[in-house]
C-alpha cells in the first residue's frame, strides 16, 4: 500500500519513513513507550552517511564527505595532488602483480594499506559507485602488496580529494527502477576471468551497484555479458520484492539495459540451443529466461557510450567519459 | 570498561563506566547456540530514501539507547560480580549474578536485541519485508 509506514532497522538505529508527520509521530511515540530511545528528528546522519533534504523539491542527497576528510587526514593525504579518475588503465588488473620487480612494502605499510582499503570499501558500498571498481581491484591484492599497490590506493585518495560528492535522489522525478548490466571480457590478465558490473537506477540516481570478478572463466564476450546479466537479474528480483513491500507495485517488467546484441538474443531465445559457442552455458540460460518469460525483467539495448555499468567493469582512461558516466550514475548537480 | 567522553576540543565532558562480560569465555552449546543477527542492507536504506524523495515522505531517525541492555536473554547465564563490589553468602562463598537482560560483550547480545525489537514491531502490526528482514512495513 502506498501510504504504509516503513522502518529500516540497523541494530539500534531505526529509520522511519511515513506518509505524514502525524503518522510518523504515532509510530515514534509507540516506540518511546516500549524502549529507552532517542528521537533524532528527520534523518541527517545514518551510519556515517550525511543525509540532506531539499525542503522545496523533497530531493534527498546522501554523502560521506566528512568521512572522506577523516580518511585523508588519517592517511596524511590532506595536501596531496588531486587526480581526476580513481585509477589508471595500467592499474594491476590481476591477483598477480603486473610489474614483476615492483618492490615489496614494509610491514607497517602493509598494515596501513589494509586500513586504507578498509576505509575506502565502506565508502564504495555506501555512497560511491564511482570508486567501486577501483576498490574491488584494491581488495583483491590484500596479500601481495607492493609499491604498485600502494600507489593505486593513494590514487583513489587523491581522486577523493577532488571529488567530494554523493548520491542525489531527485524529488521531482517520477521514475521506475531500471538496471544496467555489463562485463569486461577476460579483463583479469592473470586468470582471464571477466568482471561483472551492474547498477540499478531510481529517481535519477543509483540505488544498487556491484563490481565483481566472475567466478568462472567464460569463452566469449557474449557469455561474459550473459553471466553479468544473470547477476543483475538476481539483484532485480530482490529490488522488485523490496519495492513491492514498501508499496511501490512492480506491475511492469524491470528494464535491464544491455549493450551486447548477441547476449540479448541468447536470453530471448525460446529454448537452450546447441550452438558450439553457447552449448555449455547451463543454468544461467534458464534463470534469466524465466524472469523474462514471467515478465519480471525486460531487456533493452543501449549504445555502449550510454552503458552506465561500464564504469563498474573497467578503469576508464578517458576522464571526460568517466566524469560523464559518474555524473549520470550519481546524479551530480554540475 | 571505563571511558572518558570528550568534547570536540578535548575537554572531558563526563566519565562513563559500563559493566561488560567476557564473551570469549562462553562455550558454544552451553552458554549460547545461535549468535546470528540480521541487519538491513545498505541498498534497502537507499531505496527507502529515494522512495521518500519521490513521494515527499516524512523521514525520521531514532536511536535506541544501550539497546543490548534492553533485550531479554533466552539462556540461563550467570556472571561474576564486579571486582571490589563482591558480595558473599552466609557460608562465605562468593555469589554470582543471574542475567535478566543482555549485557555488552555477550556473544548472543546482538541476536537477543534483534529478537526483542523484531517481536515488538510485529506486535504493533509491522511485517517484515520478504526482500530484507530488517525492513518493516505497517499498512
Amino acid at each position: 500500500v502506498i501510504d504504509s509506514t516503513i522502518i529500516v532497522l540497523y541494530v539500534d538505529d531505526l529509520v522511519i519513513s511515513a506518509i505524514d508527520q502525524g503518522t510518523s509521530d504515532t509510530v515514534a511515540s509507540e516506540l518511546e513507550s516500549r524502549f529507552d530511545i532517542t528521537d533524532l528528528g528527520s534523518v541527517s546522519l545514518y551510519l556515517g552517511m550525511q543525509v540532506v533534504r531539499d525542503s522545496v523539491t523533497g530531493s534527498i542527497g546522501i554523502n560521506q564527505n566528512h568521512y572522506v576528510d577523516l580518511l585523508l587526514a588519517r592517511f596524511n593525504m590532506v595536501d596531496c595532488n588531486r587526480a581526476l579518475t580513481p585509477a589508471t588503465t595500467t592499474t594491476a588488473n590481476s591477483l598477480y602483480s603486473t610489474i614483476a620487480d615492483s618492490p615489496l612494502l614494509t610491514d607497517t605499510m602493509k598494515t596501513t594499506y589494509k586500513q586504507i582499503v578498509g576505509g575506502l570499501l565502506y565508502l564504495s558500498v555506501c555512497t560511491r559507485p564511482d570508486i567501486t571498481r577501483s576498490i574491488m581491484q584494491l581488495t583483491r591484492r590484500m596479500t601481495a602488496r607492493t609499491d604498485e599497490d600502494w600507489a593505486n590506493a593513494e590514487r583513489v585518495l587523491r581522486f577523493l580529494k577532488g571529488s567530494k560528492f554523493g548520491l542525489y535522489y531527485d524529488g521531482d522525478a517520477d521514475t521506475d527502477l531500471t538496471g544496467y548490466a555489463d562485463a569486461n571480457f577476460a579483463g583479469d590478465v592473470g586468470t582471464r576471468k571477466s568482471t561483472t558490473g551492474y547498477v540499478f537506477m531510481y529517481q535519477g540516481c543509483a540505488v544498487s551497484w556491484r563490481s565483481k570478478l566472475q567466478p568462472i572463466v567464460t569463452l566469449s564476450t557474449t557469455e561474459a555479458e550473459y553471466v553479468a546479466l544473470c547477476s543483475a537479474a538476481q539483484e532485480a528480483v530482490y529490488l522488485r520484492r523490496l519495492f513491492e513491500s514498501i508499496g511501490e507495485l512492480q506491475s511492469e517488467a524491470t528494464v535491464n539495459f544491455e549493450d551486447n546484441m548477441s547476449t540479448m538474443a541468447l536470453a530471448l531465445r525460446e529454448q537452450a540451443d546447441c550452438s558450439d559457442r553457447t552449448k555449455h552455458i547451463d543454468v544461467r540460460y534458464h534463470y534469466t529466461r524465466e524472469l523474462i518469460t514471467s515478465n519480471q525483467i525486460r531487456l533493452e539495448h543501449v549504445a555502449t557510450q550510454y552503458q552506465l555499468a561500464d564504469m563498474l567493469t573497467k578503469n576508464l582512461e578517458d576522464k571526460v567519459k568517466f566524469k560523464y558516466l559518474s555524473g549520470l550514475v550519481m546524479n551530480l548537480q554540475v | 570498561v571505563f571511558t572518558a567522553k570528550r568534547a570536540a576540543d578535548g575537554t572531558i565532558i563526563k566519565y562513563k563506566a559500563r559493566y561488560v562480560c567476557k564473551g570469549y569465555t562462553q562455550q558454544h552449546g552451553i552458554d549460547y547456540d545461535e549468535v546470528f543477527a540480521p541487519v538491513s542492507k545498505h541498498s534497502s536504506f537507499r531505496v527507502v530514501m529515494a522512495h521518500a524523495a519521490k513521494y515527499g515522505r516524512v523521514t525520521r531517525q531514532m536511536d535506541v539507547k544501550t539497546a543490548f541492555l534492553q533485550s531479554a536473554v533466552s539462556e540461563l547465564i550467570y556472571v561474576k560480580q564486579l571486582p571490589s563490589f563482591v558480595q558473599f553468602d552466609d557460608a562465605g562463598h562468593e555469589l554470582v549474578m543471574k542475567l535478566n537482560k543482555s549485557l555488552y560483550g555477550l556473544k548472543q547480545s546482538p541476536r537477543n536485541w534483534n529478537k526483542t525489537i523484531n517481536l515488538y514491531l510485529l506486535s504493533i502490526g509491522f511485517i517484515n519485508s520478504t526482500a530484507d528482514p530488517c525492513v518493516y512495513t505497517l499498512e
